[in-house]
């Protein structure tokens, strides 16, 4: 795999200083990157060295006493429930992990040949996560970055001038970058994409879409 | 063979381990590797003391573990900027789980220290936005389509330990920017307010530091 997120995004992931929507979306290029894992889990480590150096601050006097009272009682926190998936998907197709535990809407139109469904119920919905579903060939509607958009491929694969993205892939694109990303031509493409700022789309269909989608 | 020596009598580890941590040490004074001699036994201790509460509920153990990690984890809490009530309060919540996920800790996988700090992580992203961190299950579950790396046939421990060796050789700017990234939970341009630098040098510093780090650790 060759596009995988930088040494930084991950270092932020790791850290929890990624926001929650590009979280997700590199959590689930995580399930399916081994070797992005691994790095992560360095940066964990990091993480780990840093709770055994920070300056401890003492605990209140009863502090082990008021938890030791509770190890014994049953957790309060409700378990965490799984989503309910409205998008229908093709046949074989298998949603990474972690969406397992967001709401997935129906899918709209979006352009001729591309739908969305939206992703979770939390957050203002332009930085909100969504699936694209893109028939093979399709352009993507042209969009200018106010933000950094994180595009994830689910199956099927991307091209744009950079480059090709298969499933697995994990584009980063920031500001400075206009592109055009198109749906292969044998297969129907389906992604995850996620904006971290505002998103300005450029073209007609994008200023009839763009009021529509809230971004 | 002479730096061998303050190590040897752990004799859980092969001389290859043995030599391999040594390449490390060389020409450091025996002091540093009696330190780290510490520091390892530590490391495993706390392991240990999880895996005695997951097999059998030991609260003994726990008390150790909540002895040692509770004023780290408040203490982390508030390197973030949060309130000492609260952060008293998530270290309590943080360790009341060490005790319930203590089954999912893997030894193997990670040190006592790394796990513990997803735990706080989780939890304090959970508790600032309201939402769940979608980064609960990395280490909690098995990898089975995870492909052997050379790193695979090191220990854990041993791995952990090339990656702090690799922290201690970045310059302290270098270790104040990465540090500044994990304890606030503030983007690039409040790093860059905090130390009165421009964006692009944080930036810059940060890409910088974390080459290095790869660097030390060996990797292209």
């Amino acid at each position: 795999m060759n596009n995988r997120p930088s040494d930084e995004i991950l270092m932020a992931f790791a850290a929890g200083t990624l926001p929650q929507g590009p979280a997700l979306v590199v959590s689930a290029h995580l399930a399916l990157c081994p070797e992005s894992r691994a790095r992560v889990r360095r940066f964990e480590v990091i993480g780990g060295m840093m709770l055994d150096d920070v300056p401890a601050v003492d605990m209140s006097a009863d502090a082990l006493e008021k938890v030791l009272g509770r190890l014994d009682a049953p957790s309060s926190k409700p378990a965490v429930e799984k989503g309910t998936w409205l998008a229908e998907m093709p046949d074989g197709m298998i949603l990474p992990e972690p969406l397992e535990y967001y709401d997935i809407g129906k899918w709209k139109f979006l352009a001729p040949g591309v739908h969305w469904s939206s992703i979770g119920k939390g957050g203002p919905a332009r930085t909100r996560p969504m699936l694209l579903r893109s028939k093979p060939g399709m352009v993507l509607p042209e969009h200018t970055h106010a933000g950094t958009e994180y595009t994830l491929v689910l199956k099927g694969s991307l091209h744009d001038e950079l480059g090709d993205y298969k499933v697995g892939d994990l584009i980063i694109a920031d500001a400075s970058l206009e592109h055009e990303p198109r749906a292969g031509p044998d297969e129907e493409c389906i992604c995850l994409a996620v904006v971290d700022g505002r998103l300005r789309m450029k073209s007609l269909i994008g200023r009839i879409v763009q009021p529509i989608l809230g971004f | 063979m002479n730096d061998v020596s303050p190590l040897s009598f752990i004799d859980r580890y092969s001389p290859q381990r043995i030599l391999f941590r040594c390449e490390f040490y060389r020409g450091e004074p025996k002091a540093d590797a009696g330190r780290y001699v510490r520091r390892m036994k530590k490391i495993d201790e706390n392991s240990d003391r999880i895996v005695r509460i997951a097999q059998h509920a030991d609260k003994k153990a726990f008390a150790a573990l909540f002895g040692f990690y509770g004023p780290r984890i408040k203490g982390f809490f508030m390197r973030g900027g949060m309130a000492a009530g609260q952060a008293e309060e998530l270290a309590q919540e943080t360790m009341l789980t060490v005790w319930r996920k203590a089954q999912l800790f893997d030894p193997d996988k990670a040190s006592a220290s790394t796990w513990i700090f997803t735990i706080a992580r989780n939890l304090r992203i959970d508790l600032i936005r309201r939402e769940r961190y979608p980064a609960q299950h990395l280490l909690e579950e098995p990898d089975p389509e995870q492909e052997p790396s050379p790193s695979d046939g090191l220990l854990k421990a041993e791995s952990e330990e090339r990656i702090r060796i690799a922290i201690k050789a970045l310059s302290p700017e270098q270790v104040r920017v990465i540090h500044l990234h994990y304890f606030d939970d503030i983007a690039h341009s409040e790093i860059a307010k905090t130390l009165n630098l421009p964006l692009g040098t944080v930036k810059s510093r940060l890409r910088l530091a974390v080459q290095r780090l790869r660097n030390l650790m060996g990797e292209d």
